[in-house]
């Protein structure tokens, strides 16, 4: 990428920040006033665009953004009031800069008269659009009337120098306006010997005849804004004031032009505190801290063995650069963190759009915007978040009429929450609509073959059956939850970043979603197991408890598995020995097995059946695919203290190949002969 | 020669390569079973000792395990087995060489590693077309170095069916 594609991307980046930021204040304005701050935002993202949108030679957007910019700009000074309707327009021409923005980003020329519309209306307003206010009126005609006079009066701080700010080119993007005289104020100036080079004496008066607008001049200002003190008067009401030096600005700005300099007295605080990097380097970090604390650990490992009670300063100094090594991993790995914000703000919109077109009020409810999640979980919890949304309000949410029957208020509410809670992330997705029915869930499922129609499930056992793939049918795909995907996706999604999905319902109250996930996908917690001497990680967020049954308790099944009983519930018992192809190269099994019980993405539960618990530990998640392919039953690997590799079990798919005839042979390459491929690989 | 002077060999060898003629290829050739293997020296990564791997589950006979090698898990093969011998005994002297394929790591096993090879392309004979097995294509030709056939390896086809076809096994994993 040359550096021009590269400007181009940021701007587009950029873009991407400024439609949202803009389209957030949008949904919140309304006919009347409003609020000052949010306008202003507006107005600069707006601005932004068009500046950026013009290096880029991207005419249609700037000239579409110039106005809008226009229409903003009179909003915000209190020159013009949104009347009824114009609030939604502005949210629509959002859209429409937004579509200029993508096609301009793909590289294509946007349908033609995509803008029109739009344009057409932004220019009427500008034309007609006046407040009755007196006060507005004498404005406007400064504005708008051939008596586009101004009265600058400009007065450059030092901090706008530091900024790299240029009076000179301030000057010539006046005379781009209008007529320019300036007259420079030198009586600031101090004696030579006492004068500081980087310090603002010199200020301007400046008068600009023939302006088209009021705005246009206030434009030329808007970067040094807050850099210096300005005033603009339409000339009529300013009485001429004494000159005492004339001179062309070119002689005097590089005289008195201080150079901007790197020092960080004056109050130059009023850049940006943070900056743009990009998520390879941070994930080259995180990776660099990940190997740094497996190389601690595994320093660790081996000193251990030799330090006694003699060490205890050199202890406590390892342990010291442990606790520093862990801190820096979290420091690293907290740079990938993002609130939420980015998120959920997306959905305001979507609900909006969406209520109108299913004809239901609805209100939305964000809580928990703040809450920082990894980026890449942010990413992926996109679709599914909009599926969910979007499933609540065209099937969960009943229609006015019948909420009203059912004694509900007549506007739906659809709240989406997020918290920490366990070093998990929990995100909720709850509609006070008309709930799941179990009885029509089921009666769906057996007509689907999902179930058998004798099946006897309990109320979470029914509900979890709208995960199930294929419980969505063609039916029922509507153009608003539809796209051919129902919730099976989503929980494939979720479980894809390490979560879970369960749903919660009451008939006739309502039902609520709730996403359990992983605050980073880097690493994870898990308990190290032993088992016919290999040892694995289980994930620690599907460990229910560990049980210790008697041997007596253990039937076996016709096909082969076995069962134990738990409060009252059969559990499936998952010979982790057997699963794994391990043998035991003569060693006496341990006389009590250990059954950890973990809850599968059904939320059933299985019992894996381990020799040892090793303890609990936190492992850096290392991809399996990256030089090799998928195994089943895996779903990772990490690399622990002592640095070998371990494998990170996949409770479902552990509980799927259970399930499965144990006759099939296993998947194997061309050269494998099946009847050697079953054993020695444990050597 | 055992992983240390191999390592020794080769940056003699790439040294003295940068002298020889430009048409010459080098090889890094190594012994597994009775047989004398070599593979072109710029998709050799590395070369190491013997440890112990994590053994993987369900997996052909001669893909033995897979390593950490500075953060990265690669798998590694079993050269002999691989080509249809029986499982290595592994010793601290063994060496695996991790050879990298289409932006893949994979280390193989094999006894030791022999020599640097350096030859030019018509010095290397063809593989004789009479076998109709599947697997005399995962060598691209042989070398005859002081009596010693030399099978030069292709590393594609030596690995393809656990390594480079991933994306295919990916997709059926995904129901």
């Amino acid at each position: 990428m040359n550096d021009f594609e590269q400007f181009k991307q940021t701007f587009f980046d950029e873009c991407e920040e400024l439609l949202q930021q803009f389209e957030d204040v949008a949904g919140t304005l309304k006919a009347g006033s409003n609020d000052p701050a949010g306008l202003d935002d507006m107005f600069r993202s707006v601005h932004s665009i068009k500046a950026g949108a013009g290096a880029f030679k991207f005419d249609r957007l700037v000239k579409f953004a110039h106005e809008l910019e226009n229409v903003m700009d009179r909003v915000r000074s209190g020159r013009m009031e949104l009347s009824e309707g114009d609030p939604e327009f502005i949210i629509e021409a959002g859209d429409v800069l937004q579509d200029l923005v993508a096609a301009a980003r793909r590289g294509v020329e946007a349908a033609a008269g995509l803008e029109d519309e739009a344009l057409g209306r932004l220019q009427a307003m500008l034309a007609g659009g006046s407040v009755d206010a007196v006060a507005a009126d004498v404005e406007n005609v400064c504005d708008k009337g051939g008596a586009g006079d101004f009265r600058i009066d400009f007065r450059p701080h030092r901090a706008m120098y530091e900024t790299a700010n240029e009076p000179q080119l301030l000057f010539h993007a006046l005379v781009a306006l209008g007529e320019l005289s300036v007259v420079a104020d030198l009586t600031k100036l101090p004696d030579l010997a006492k004068m500081q080079p980087d310090e603002g004496y010199v200020s301007w008066q400046i008068e600009v005849r023939g302006v088209p607008d009021r705005a246009a001049v206030e434009e030329v200002f808007e970067f040094v804004d807050g850099d210096c003190d300005l005033t603009i008067e339409p000339l009529s009401s300013v009485a001429a004031s004494p000159a005492e030096v004339v001179v062309e600005p070119e002689v005097e700005a590089p005289d008195a032009k201080p150079v901007a300099k790197a020092e960080n007295s004056g109050p130059a605080g009023v850049q940006s505190t943070s900056i743009r990097v990009e998520l390879e380097r941070v994930d080259q970090l995180v990776d660099m801290v990940g190997e740094l604390v497996i190389a601690q650990a595994m320093a660790l490992d081996s000193l251990s063995e030799l330090v006694d009670i003699r060490h205890v300063k050199q202890l406590q100094a390892l342990e010291d650069l442990t606790m520093r090594t862990r801190q820096l991993q979290e420091g690293v790995m907290a740079v990938r963190m993002q609130p939420l914000k980015a998120l959920f703000q997306r959905f305001p919109r979507i609900v909006r759009d969406l209520s109108r077109k299913l004809g239901k009020s609805v209100r939305l409810e964000l809580d928990g915007e703040a809450t920082e999640v990894d980026k890449t979980i942010i990413e992926e919890l996109s679709d599914p978040l909009t599926h969910m949304i979007r499933n609540c309000m065209d099937h969960g949410l009943e229609t006015p009429e019948e909420r009203q029957a059912a004694g509900k208020p007549e506007q739906g509410v659809v709240r989406l929450s997020a918290e920490h809670r366990n070093g998990r992330i929990l995100i909720r997705v709850s509609d006070d609509g008309r709930g799941l029915n179990p009885e029509k869930v089921f009666n769906k499922a057996v007509e689907n073959g999902l179930v058998d129609a004798d099946a006897e499930l309990n109320k979470e056992e029914i509900e979890a059956l709208i995960f199930m793939p294929g419980f969505s049918t063609a039916a029922e795909i509507s153009d608003v939850s539809g796209r051919g995907v129902g919730m099976d996706v989503v929980r494939r999604n979720i479980q894809k970043l390490g979560g879970r999905v369960t749903v919660e319902s009451n008939e006739g109250e309502g039902s609520t979603f709730t996403l359990a996930l992983p605050l980073t996908l880097a690493v994870l917690d898990g308990m190290l197991v032993s088992v016919a001497g290999e040892r694995y990680v289980v994930p620690l967020s599907a460990i229910v408890e560990t049980v210790c049954p008697d041997a007596s308790v253990i039937r076996a099944l016709p096909d082969g598995g076995t069962v134990m009983p738990l409060r009252g519930e059969a559990i499936r018992l998952i010979d982790l020995c057997q699963s794994m192809n391990l043998s035991r190269h003569g060693q006496a099994e341990p006389l009590r097995k250990l059954a950890v019980i973990v809850e599968t993405e059904f939320g059933r539960r299985v019992g894996l059946v381990v020799d040892e618990l090793l303890g609990q530990q936190q492992v850096v998640i290392k991809s399996l695919e990256a030089n090799y392919r998928r195994i089943e039953g895996v779903a990772g690997t990490a690399i622990l203290g002592d640095g070998r590799v371990r494998l990170i079990l996949d409770i479902d798919g552990l509980a799927a190949m259970a399930g499965r005839n144990p006759d099939i042979s296993p998947k194997g390459g061309e050269i494998a002969k099946p009847e050697e491929a079953t054993g020695g690989l444990s050597a | 020669m055992n992983a240390e002077e191999a390592v020794l060999a080769t940056v003699e060898a790439i040294a003295a390569g940068r002298e020889t003629s430009s048409d010459a290829k080098q090889y890094v050739s190594f012994a597994a079973g009775d047989e004398q293997y070599a593979v072109d020296i710029i998709s050799v990564r590395e070369i190491k000792g013997w440890t112990d791997v994590t053994s993987l589950p369900n997996q052909p006979d001669h893909v033995r395990g897979v390593l950490n090698l500075r953060g990265a898990v690669l798998p590694i093969i079993d050269l002999q087995c691989r080509l249809g011998g029986g499982l290595t005994e592994t010793s601290p002297r063994h060496v695996i060489v991790i050879v990298a394929v289409d932006d893949r790591q994979v280390g193989l096993l094999v006894d030791a590693v022999s020599d640097i090879l350096s030859t030019s392309d018509e010095r290397i004979q063809p593989v004789p077309e009479t076998s109709g097995r599947e697997d005399a294509r995962v060598f691209s030709g042989f070398l005859t170095e002081e009596d010693q056939m030399v099978a030069m390896l292709d590393l594609p086809r030596l690995l393809g069916s656990e390594v480079l076809d991933s994306a295919l096994h990916e997709q059926t994993e995904l129901q």
